[in-house]
């Protein structure tokens, strides 16, 4: 588990800044969300967390270590995409199993994890099956299975509901946040849903045009919101 | 009612465009079979009265057509497999990277496809004979590699194009680096493309005539098209024997395609939608 520091952060990718000046402390154990309307930055910092962009300036440090330069795999976080992206070619098993074997583990302990981890996300029975088999719902569980298989410092979730009905969305809100308790991973969780990360953060970043407009807990947000934007964000109805 | 006509219209249609397009190995078939005497006397007939084998037993056994045969697989082989692994590097390049000047190398690419092959024989021939490339096979590859890979290039760039990106992103959060990530993901998910563009690399090499001419003289290093040509005299022409070599030309090419058909209409169409 771990904090992460973004000190003075910007991207440019050639046409005018992305991000601006990003300051923000993520507390070990917290889940945050980036919450802002498309095109605010909120998944390109993500990314830059997660060391799939680099950072034009600023620094990214993970407890105290500074990360700029070190490759995604090196950073030792697990991400969840919105697409899900579950290796096609390979059974719900193979695909949790994929970090592992990367880091060369002990087969034994390998299959004691998948069977762990697809136990707690109820897809035990699914292991066998190629991801094309598989319902939206299921395939956002084994997205989330990939990620808690192992133990990575923290958790990156890429709008990982967006793509479910209404009512499984509802369901997995639940179950994400369960499972935060349980593991108390960092979590940092990108969103455009206002109501998701009202009920799933412990802090919110909203974020517009590339700049944080206010950080605070949910209630701090309704309560005493910094400016219009966010006032007017939260008072939008998805 | 109107469909059924419709329906009938369209299968004549395509019935007739097959055998159009088949009619020609037919009549290579046809001709391989029909005994010398009888290929004049009956020209028109569309089987001859007689049929004999005798054509394909004097390749098979008087002709130095196995060594060609051989020679030709070497080549073709070596040539996919080599205009392949390029084609799946630089294809990844230019559909993943951006990089100062990619447009040029684009560019010339695509001119170098324009050259009409006669007017650079020479200049080839030049380049590789003081190399001592020119009489051997390997030249030969070197040459066909060189030609192929940029059509191959961009068939293998357009079905990198085709696996989204989150997979290979979602690889490396997963611990991979970006060649394992190549490697253990998109690899697999274009391998469908890779034999396509292999399929057609080998037709290419498998079928090339004037390369293969003036670039080797010796028998030892000829390719199967190069001694078609050995049937053709000053005064005449040996019709059967050459046809019959033509059916068994295209043995290797039919085995091919049939093990990889399965590929080949999902290659092709992969790059177009994406999955």
């Amino acid at each position: 588990m771990a904090t992460i520091t973004l000190t003075n952060v910007g991207k440019d990718y050639g046409g005018g800044p992305v991000l601006r000046g990003i300051n923000l402390e993520i507390r070990d154990g917290e889940f945050v969300a980036l919450m802002g309307p498309s095109g605010c930055g909120k998944s390109t910092l993500l990314r830059l967390i997660a060391g799939l962009e680099d950072a034009t300036e600023g620094e990214i440090r993970i407890d105290g270590r500074l990360v700029n330069d070190l490759a995604p795999k090196d950073r030792d976080l697990a991400m969840v995409f919105q697409s899900y992206a579950l290796y096609p070619h390979m059974t719900v098993r193979e695909n949790m199993s994929f970090p592992l074997k990367q880091r060369r583990l002990p087969a034994a302990e390998i299959t004691a994890a998948v069977d762990a981890a697809a136990a707690k996300l109820g897809l035990t029975a699914l292991l066998d099956r190629k991801p094309k088999a598989l319902s939206g719902g299921q395939r956002q569980r084994v997205a989330m299975g990939r990620a808690i298989v192992r133990t990575p410092k923290a958790f990156l979730f890429d709008e990982p509901l967006s793509n479910l009905d209404a009512r499984l969305r509802a369901q997995m809100r639940v179950e994400i946040r369960t499972l935060h308790q349980d593991l108390g991973a960092t979590s940092v969780y990108v969103t455009h849903d206002q109501a998701e990360a009202m009920t799933m953060a412990d802090r919110i970043v909203a974020l517009n045009d590339g700049d944080i407009q206010q950080v605070g807990t949910p209630q701090d947000l309704r309560e005493r919101p910094a400016n219009a934007f966010v006032a007017d964000f939260l008072g939008q109805h998805p | 009612m109107a469909r059924t006509t419709g329906h009938v219209a369209r299968a004549l249609a395509l019935a007739l465009y097959v055998a159009f397009a088949l009619f020609p190995l037919f009549w290579l078939v046809k001709v391989s079979v029909t005994p010398d005497d009888l290929l004049y006397g009956e020209g028109v007939r569309l089987w001859p009265s007689r049929v004999t084998l005798d054509h394909y037993a004097a390749v098979l056994r008087h002709s130095q057509f196995p060594l060609f045969f051989r020679n030709s697989l070497i080549v073709a082989t070596a040539t996919a497999l080599a205009a392949s692994a390029v084609a799946s590097a630089a294809g990844y390049a230019f559909s993943r990277f951006r990089f100062r000047g990619k447009v040029w190398v684009v560019g010339v690419m695509l001119v170098s496809q324009m050259f009409p092959l006669v007017i650079i024989v020479a200049p080839i021939f030049r380049l590789l004979a003081p190399l001592g490339l020119t009489n051997s096979l390997s030249g030969l590859v070197l040459v066909y590699t060189a030609f192929n890979a940029p059509f191959a290039t961009f068939l293998m760039q357009s079905f990198f194009e085709g696996v989204p990106k989150d997979l290979e992103e979602a690889a490396m959060m997963d611990g991979a680096t970006r060649f394992q990530a190549l490697l253990r993901v998109v690899l697999p998910l274009t391998l469908p493309g890779l034999a396509a563009t292999g399929g057609f690399v080998f037709i290419a090499a498998w079928s090339e005539l004037l390369f293969s001419l003036m670039l080797n003289s010796s028998a030892a290093v000829s390719t199967f098209p190069a001694g078609l040509l050995g049937f053709v005299s000053k005064f005449s022409v040996d019709f059967g024997q050459m046809m019959a070599a033509g059916v068994l030309a295209l043995l290797p090419v039919g085995a091919f395609f049939f093990f990889i058909q399965r590929y080949l209409v999902q290659g092709l169409t992969a790059g177009a939608v994406k999955g």
